[in-house]
């Protein structure tokens, strides 16, 4: 018999329908893995059936755990449930836990809330729990806060909360989303031993079919609210037969078409830099010592080159990065752009030989300005606003597949992957030479990256720019660059070709990357 | 969009006495520098709609003429508060973590640390009772409350990555705070600054209470306030008029405070619905 049988979900939010016939059935001790994108309503089926959905949200069908129905349970008896037999782990280990409590009070709050133990107790358990996560007494004592924590050790915290009741069911949303590559292996590593030792059910929500792939035994594909197709791992991926399930595996392990023409004239030249951060003070009146966040590193960009740089989060990218873009000072070296010196004080012109791109589709425009403007901004750097303005700006939105006619418009009124191509539009308009892009597609779902990356190539074909692509995303750095650079606390570890160093990693630490990146099956079929 | 109905409340009762303020300049029903000491102490009745006091003025009409001096009082000390404030608190921020910002900041701290309405009392004593002195010792105490709130809400924003594009583009602090911050906390600006002018026109009124405010003639709720104390057995209607006009202000203020956040916090906007 299954541990949760969906029949029939349908779900609308304020009228409007989310979640469209959903029929699924999860068995005891197996992970079940849902994939989708963006809107796909794939964590609103998890909502659901924890009984947290939004205000506004009527639901329909049945979702039986064990005989009893969680959509008509009431609320009193639901937070019997949560916690007890279905617990569920979320995105973003820095938000999921409550910063002023210890990490035991926390894990040992699920127990008392049950009424399953004693607070001594309680606390002796939620020991045993951060055990069991990897989580070891000696390091890891239970008046820990969160704060003292790294992201993917905070995520185990969030674990051993879900599991300290021995739930039958367990979901995860996008549980390693948030984390690096070697950290989420560690993590998926961890729940499926939890699944297989426990006997728990897992539903693993993700918008990444290799994780899928890696560790789920049946899968199922969303979009717009429905099931378009599912069945065991092996199966779809060897026969897929939804056309939008072919698409997604496709944008996965997408390589956009372009030409390598880096010509032998250095554009960026970075040499021994070195940038310092002061540390807490550890005596009053000692001089506080200092972190090494970039240390002594080389390299030298090359015209109309896509150079890789890839590294786990603080390896010392971004400071980097900021120090590249003319930002924020070295403590020594130097970083030449076009043979002139790069300093907080360069010239406007200079300046205007490099742009960049960020992360976030969300934080990087004022939301107060409309597109034209935002678009425009980078003119502060000439002397005077050129009296074609409106022309280029788009012309520029022209160039990143959007409508002159979106320069009216506020950023809100667009979608993730369109504010990236607004993003790209702004940083080609003075027509740079050089655009660094910080992790320019990781926060795209990947049909979108998909045709950001196909753009980027595109971009940098006709227009002869070179790219500096940071990324902590091995697969994407594969896909578009020529040459590639690890980074590692602060240094360059490995250095090459690209193909070269994913096909022959030298360093320890480069293999233990590579090792780590969830892979689609070889032989899977589209 | 439906307007918030503490915000209409809050508003319409801030609206009349504005308005009351705005028509004293043209027309009140009596003159409030003329004494007429034969028709003191009435009760409310048809002429005097409001009674009148000890020295035989109309209630209303000092009412009317009394909530211009609050009126002004309250938005010049809010203008200091903002004016100096503000770009003390953009500058701080745009200077976050450096000596600057522990300058201003620990300034701030310094001026907080002061009971405001004692020091108000003691610069209209040492400089004088007058309704400017009023206006700079109450204003004085707005400077750190605006500086703080901006400093506070213009780090979050720093943070964002449109700040790091604006840097890209060549602009510097003072563009950067005049372009990108300072639209992005106007909206925490308004909503502080009417809950500092509630808190201005209290303020007014308590230091015309103890005779520092505007002198007179000019009338004030405050003095009007101290003026009925001892009638308060026989003529209580004295002393209600002004402490209701003072009420209904002051909770209008803070009503339409309250309804501006709903409208203008996006934050609190979303968990509304």
């Amino acid at each position: 018999m299954s541990l949760l049988s969906v029949k029939n979900l349908n779900l609308s939010i304020h009228g409007v329908p989310i979640l469209k016939g959903l029929d699924f059935e999860v068995q005891p001790g197996e992970v079940f893995g849902i994939v989708g994108e963006s809107g796909s309503g794939k964590s609103m089926t998890a909502l659901a059936a924890m009984g947290l959905l939004p205000e506004g949200a009527v639901a329909s069908g049945t979702a039986h755990l064990e005989g009893i129905d969680l959509l008509s349970t009431p609320e009193a008896q639901m937070c019997g449930l949560r916690g007890n037999r279905i617990a569920m782990i979320f995105q973003e280990p820095m938000t999921a836990l409550n910063p002023v409590k210890t990490i035991g009070d926390q894990v040992a709050e699920t127990l008392v809330i049950h009424g399953r133990a004693s607070k001594a107790e309680a606390l002796k358990i939620a020991r045993e729990k951060l055990d069991r996560v990897g989580l070891p007494a000696a390091r890891f004592p239970l008046d820990r806060y969160p704060h003292e924590l790294s992201g993917g050790q905070r995520q185990r915290v969030v674990i051993a909360q879900a599991i300290a009741l021995r739930p039958q069911l367990l979901i995860a949303d996008e549980p390693t989303t948030a984390l690096d590559v070697t950290t989420q292996a560690q993590i998926l590593k961890l729940l499926k031993s939890l699944v297989n030792e426990e006997g728990m059910a897992l539903i693993l929500i993700t918008h990444d079919l290799a994780v899928v792939s890696d560790i789920a035994d049946h899968v199922a594909v969303m979009k717009l609210g429905e099931i378009v197709e599912t069945g065991t791992t092996v199966d779809i991926f060897r026969n897929m037969q939804h056309p939008y399930t072919k698409q997604l595996f496709a944008a996965s392990s997408h390589v956009p078409e372009r030409v390598a023409d880096a010509k032998d004239a250095p554009i960026l030249e970075v040499v021994n830099a070195v940038r310092t951060y002061a540390m807490p003070r550890e005596k009053l009146f000692r001089k506080p010592p200092r972190f090494k966040a970039v240390n002594d590193v080389s390299f030298t960009l090359f015209q109309g080159e896509n150079l890789g740089l890839v590294g786990e989060s603080g390896c010392g990218k971004s400071t980097l990065t900021r120090a590249i873009l003319g930002l924020d000072a070295l403590d020594s070296g130097q970083i030449r752009l076009f043979g002139q010196s790069v300093t907080p004080a360069m010239p406007n012109t200079l300046r205007a030989g490099v742009q960049v791109v960020f992360q976030d589709p969300y934080g990087s425009f004022n939301p107060r300005w409309k597109v034209e403007r935002l678009v425009a901004e980078p003119f502060h750097l000439m002397v005077e606003k050129p009296a074609d303005s409106r022309a280029r700006v788009a012309e520029a939105l022209d160039s990143v597949g959007m409508k002159p006619a979106d320069m009216g418009k506020y950023i809100h009124e667009f979608s993730g992957g369109q504010r990236q191509r607004i993003a790209i539009a702004r940083a080609l308009i003075l027509r740079p030479d050089l655009i660094v892009l910080d992790e320019a597609v990781s926060a795209l779902d990947v049909s979108i990256r998909a045709q950001i990356l196909d753009l980027l190539a595109d971009l940098s074909d006709r227009l002869n720019l070179s790219y500096l692509f940071i990324s902590h995303d091995l697969s994407v750095v594969r896909a578009i660059t020529d040459r590639v650079l690890v980074m590692k606390a602060g240094q360059i570890v490995e250095s090459g070709d690209t193909e070269d160093v994913f096909t022959n990693p030298q360093h320890a630490y480069t293999r233990e990357l590579l090792a780590a990146t969830p892979r689609l099956p070889d032989n899977a079929v589209a | 969009m439906r307007l918030p109905r503490t915000l209409i409340l809050g508003g319409g009762l801030f609206a009349v006495f504005l308005a009351a303020a705005l028509v004293s300049f043209l027309w009140t029903p009596f003159d409030v520098e003329i004494l007429n000491i034969p028709s003191k102490l009435q009760k409310p009745n048809a002429v005097f709609w409001l009674g009148s006091d000890h020295l035989g003025r109309d209630i209303l009409s000092m009412l009317m003429v009394g909530a211009r001096t609050s009126i002004a009082v309250a938005i010049v000390a809010v203008g200091i508060g903002i004016g100096l404030g503000l770009p003390l608190g953009l500058w701080a921020a745009a200077n976050h973590g450096s000596w600057l910002d522990e300058v201003i900041m620990r300034g701030n701290d310094l001026v907080f640390a002061f009971p405001s309405l004692v020091i108000a009392i003691l610069i209209t004593a040492v400089f004088g009772p007058s309704a400017l002195n009023a206006i700079i010792a109450i204003g004085i105490f707005n400077i750190p409350v605006f500086a703080r709130i901006s400093r506070g809400a213009a780090l979050s924003i720093w943070t964002l990555d449109y700040i790091l594009a604006a840097r890209v583009a060549g602009k510097n602090a003072v563009r950067i705070s005049v372009e990108h911050i300072l639209p992005n906390i106007a909206n925490l600006l308004i909503v502080q600054g009417t809950i500092q002018f509630s808190l201005g026109i209290l303020a007014e009124a308590a230091l015309s209470y103890v005779g520092l405010g505007a002198q007179p003639p000019t009338p004030s709720w405050g003095r009007m306030l101290a003026d009925s104390q001892t009638m308060i057995s026989f003529a209580p209607h004295l002393a209600l008029f002004p402490g209701l006009a003072i009420v209904f202000t002051v909770l209008g203020l803070n009503l339409m405070g309250d309804g501006l956040r709903d409208i203008l916090d996006p934050k609190i906007r979303r968990s509304r619905r």
